[in-house]
């Protein structure tokens, strides 16, 4: 934990040296968490998303069998060595649809970062120099909002071969539109504030107002959006996984749910299980959406500026 | 009328040793700290303070809208011909806000106009249900045309956005009389308005005290309305009344060091002399 | 007399309006051939009400805006060939909102030292001493309760007075001050006015103060600009104790008296409408809301011309020009 702030301390604030910055994002981070973690719906999205990305990070130790393996009767019900059951090979279903978390979460967060920086670039160009550049950028984004996913996907793969960072390219193009759109509306109306025309007119750069002054203030609806970015990520390569657009040699859980295509009336766990990890990890980033979002409004009696960063 | 005159009638509006306190984070705000306020029917009725003072807490707790925040304490007597507000159930406070009830006016109209509805339909709206369309509407002209606004059949086809800031006050003043209150409540009516407008909204309040013999209570932190427009003020600051009087006697000779300050601040420079008329 | 810092000639102001036709649009001129001068150590008082165009003015001469057309000078350079650097230093800013003003997430101390940082006014430790300086130039003492503070962690004057300070760091010739005062009260706005008037009179800082409120600036201003719908209708020393221009008297006149007895008896000009509701072609742009208009009102717009020996201009048919001004 860092030291309260003392005048001098704050007063240097234009130079701090990396190892200070490191720190106070440390303290800052744990004190965001710790609020978010006390509101309503933050806690159980907090726990639920926790949970998962300890199950991913945990995989190899966790799951009771290698989930290439075949190890048992294929398509049997559950019982106590299977909890989830077999797939029609006879792998355990349990351990595939925990290292599925691997992937799904994989995808999941590694689109909405991928989207948010695609989205951020373009969106805070676009808003802060608006005019024609706007007019440019904006018409962009809704090409490629109105792009199908999936025939992107099918486009891609017959090109290039499905594969986890082509999955990730993929959906991010789809998303990224929504991010670049509130960050444009975002920096739109923070531009028209009064701090701002109070730094123009102290005559600090560019490069300060858009990271130092607008950005911060930003930010709240933008991360709320990057977790819904991840949970529609997961929904959408479960999707494409469905249709069989997955990388093979990653176990995820769409793919799971490819494979049990053709045994939901023989083998039901094969579909419900992978369907329902879906379901959790979507709800939990949800939850957590959520909370970040009661964070960034806070009721009016609090006198707070919103999100704790 | 009841009211004027008769020696021991019983006021419209009796609020007897009213606290409301609210927790905000880890303190508590002690918003309005045991007041008392009396309105007679007809009478105007000022509530001057500067922010912090309790001046809209205090009436909304009165309207019952007071804000959706925490309130820890909320004591004290809210009569209004004779009930108490404060135990009243949903319905008989809706009905306290028909006829001969009461009635709010806020400061910016245009949060509170439907942006969507056009004017004339807003304002039917308020009236009573069961009157024929014929009937509502030349009611609601007849209710634009006493809030001052002289050409109705124009206001009536516009949406909030199109009109004025002063015209939209307006609008709401009318919107207000239609259930015939007999007690306005106006928090800050001018302060968002240029001074020329000021004035027509002045003047349309200053005709509807007069000729509908209706209370009104002005709150406001402008010194300058309430002399033109108020028999008696109450002068709050932090949740208290530090002086009540008629209005004359508060100007002329305040007894609390507050309002003196309060009153010799508004004046400047000295006393501002009337202007010659425009030749 | 030093020559003024800013002076601004036949600065245009246009937005396009509501459209007329398929293609065409009307134009609205908030700003329509203004011209101003701005001096160090004078305090000039630009007064009007909404759709005067006293905002957008201000942002001109702050150059956060371009005109349409008009040049704006900078110690005799047009403003967009000047040296932007030092025209930032010498004209400052500070303006309505003050919560808004300032940046809800940084501390008043960082906020400061952002400027002080990258005007090179001081460096390390030295920050801090400089920035508590100017806190307790503007009345805020002891600085170290406020350096540390959030802007909704301060009271309204409190916010307003860091913003002066801010302003006040680069040590400027001109401050710009849009609607200081409005979201203030009314003892705070005193103390501000004080402020104000010690920073011009101590420090030679002139003043353009942009507000509403006649009282404000009859207690402050020495010049006074009085806007209509973007045009200069009355300029002068005197402007508000004999105002000559119809809506200049309209404006005195509705100023609220504080003061029942003769509040009650005042005969009072009250105006119809409101300053933006109707177009209007051609003539003065008064005229449909003037007592006195004539025809000649509707046929040609009135130029601001000399009305007194001292100096006071006025844009009226009706009133009568002086041949030779007190220069």
């Amino acid at each position: 934990m860092t030291s309260p702030p003392t005048p001098d301390s704050v007063a240097e604030g234009g130079h701090r040296p990396l190892g200070g910055i490191a720190r106070a994002l440390s303290a800052k981070a744990y004190r965001f968490l710790r609020a978010l973690a006390g509101t309503r719906y933050g806690l159980p999205g907090l726990i639920i998303i926790s949970a998962l990305a300890l199950i991913a990070l945990a995989a190899p130790w966790l799951a009771p069998y290698n989930p290439l393996r075949q190890v048992d009767t294929s398509a049997a019900p559950s019982s106590w060595q299977h909890p989830m059951g077999t797939d029609n090979i006879g792998r355990d279903l349990l351990s595939l649809v925990i290292y599925g978390t691997r992937a799904s979460l994989a995808i999941g967060f590694c689109t909405a970062l991928a989207a948010l920086f695609v989205g951020g670039l373009v969106g805070i160009t676009a808003g802060y120099w608006r005019g024609a550049t706007e007019a440019v950028l904006m018409r962009l984004a809704e090409l490629f909002q109105t792009l199908p996913v999936i025939i992107v996907a099918l486009f891609a793969i017959g090109l290039f071969g499905a594969s986890f960072w082509l999955l990730v390219g993929t959906v991010a193009l789809a998303i990224w539109p929504l991010e670049a759109r509130l960050i444009f509306g975002q920096f739109v109306s923070l531009r028209e504030r009064e701090f701002v025309a109070a730094a123009i007119v102290a005559d600090l750069p560019y490069r300060h107002i858009i990271l130092r002054e607008i950005l911060p203030n930003a930010l709240p609806p933008i991360i709320v959006q990057v977790a819904l970015d991840a949970s529609l990520a997961i929904l959408i390569e479960s999707g494409l996984g469905f249709l069989g657009l997955s990388d093979p040699n990653m176990i995820s859980w769409g793919q799971l749910l490819f494979t049990a295509q053709d045994f939901l009336s023989t083998a039901w766990w094969m579909s419900v299980f992978p369907g329902l990890a879906i379901c959790i990890a979507v709800i939990g980033l949800n939850l957590l959406a959520d909370g970040l979002n009661e964070l960034a409004n806070p009721r009016a009696a609090q006198a707070s500026p919103g999100l704790v960063l | 009328m009841t009211g004027r005159g008769a020696a021991k009638a019983a006021p419209l509006l009796d609020v007897r040793g009213l606290k409301v306190h609210f927790s905000v984070g880890n303190t508590v705000v002690r918003a309005v700290d045991g007041v008392d306020i009396r309105v007679e029917r007809g009478e105007c009725v000022g509530i001057v303070g500067e922010s912090g003072s309790g001046k809209s807490t205090l009436m909304r707790a009165v309207t019952g809208l007071l804000p959706n925040v925490a309130v820890t304490e909320l004591s004290g007597e809210i009569l209004f011909k004779g009930s108490d507000l404060r135990t009243l159930s949903g319905r008989d406070m809706r009905r306290m806000r028909g006829e001969d009830g009461f009635s709010m006016v806020f400061q910016d109209p245009l949060g509170y106009l439907n942006p969507t509805m056009r004017i004339g339909r807003q304002v039917a709206e308020a009236l009573p249900p069961n009157l024929s369309r014929a009937e509502a509407k030349r009611r609601m002209y007849e209710l634009l045309r006493e809030a001052g606004l002289p050409d109705p059949e124009f206001v009536a086809k516009r949406y909030p956005h199109e009109l004025s800031g002063g015209m939209r006050q307006r609008v709401a003043i009318a919107i207000a009389l239609s259930a015939s209150p007999a007690l306005l409540v106006a928090d800050e009516p001018t302060t968002a308005l240029d001074a020329t407008v000021q004035l027509q909204v002045l003047d349309t309040l200053k005709k509807l005290y007069r000729e509908r013999r209706m209370a009104l209570i002005i709150i406001t932190h402008d010194l300058g309305l309430v002399a033109e427009l108020c028999d008696r003020v109450y002068v709050m600051c932090r949740g208290r009344v530090v002086e009540t009087a008629d209005t004359v006697t508060l100007f002329d000779a305040p007894t609390n060091a507050y309002t003196a300050r309060l009153i010799a601040l508004s004046r400047r420079d000295g006393r501002a002399a009337g202007t010659e008329a425009l030749a | 007399m030093t020559a003024p810092i800013l002076m601004a000639r036949g600065l245009v102001q246009t937005y396009p309006g509501r459209p007329t036709g398929f293609w065409s649009r009307q134009t609205i001129r908030a700003v329509d051939e203004v011209d101003l001068d701005v001096s160090e150590g004078e305090i000039l008082a630009i007064v009007g009400e909404s759709g005067s165009g006293k905002t957008s003015v201000a942002r001109l001469l702050l150059n956060l805006r371009m005109p349409s057309s008009g040049t704006i000078a900078y110690r005799g350079v047009d403003l967009r060939r000047a040296d932007k650097r030092a025209y930032r230093r010498e004209v400052q800013a500070v303006f309505q909102d003050p919560a808004s003003s300032l940046n809800p997430r940084m501390r008043v101390a960082t906020a400061l030292s952002h400027v002080a940082v990258r005007h090179g006014l001081a460096s390390g430790a030295d920050i801090a001493r400089l920035i508590a300086r100017h806190l307790r130039a503007v009345g805020l003492d002891p600085p170290e309760n406020y350096m540390l503070r959030f802007p909704h962690q301060l009271s309204g004057g409190q916010q307003q007075r860091v913003a002066i300070a801010r302003a006040m760091m680069l040590d400027p010739r001109v401050i710009i001050a849009d609607e200081p005062l409005s979201s203030l009260d009314i003892s705070v706005q005193t103390q501000l006015l004080e402020l104000m008037k010690e920073l011009k009179e101590k420090a030679n800082v002139g003043f353009v103060l942009i507000s509403h409120d006649l009282n404000a600036v009859e207690a402050i201003a020495d010049r006074v600009v009085v806007m209509y719908r973007g045009r200069i209708v009355e300029a002068g020393r005197n402007v508000l104790a004999k105002p000559r221009h119809p809506y200049t008297r309209a404006l005195v006149d509705a100023r609220l008296i504080p003061d029942p007895k003769l509040a009650r008896c005042k005969q009072r000009i009250i105006l119809d409408g409101d300053a933006l509701s109707s177009t209007i072609v051609g003539g003065c742009r008064f005229r449909n809301r003037c007592p006195l208009a004539v025809s000649v009102c509707a046929a040609e717009d009135p130029p601001l011309r000399p009305v007194d020996r001292d100096g006071s201009l006025a844009a009226c048919h009706l009133v009568e020009p002086v041949a030779n001004p007190f220069a």
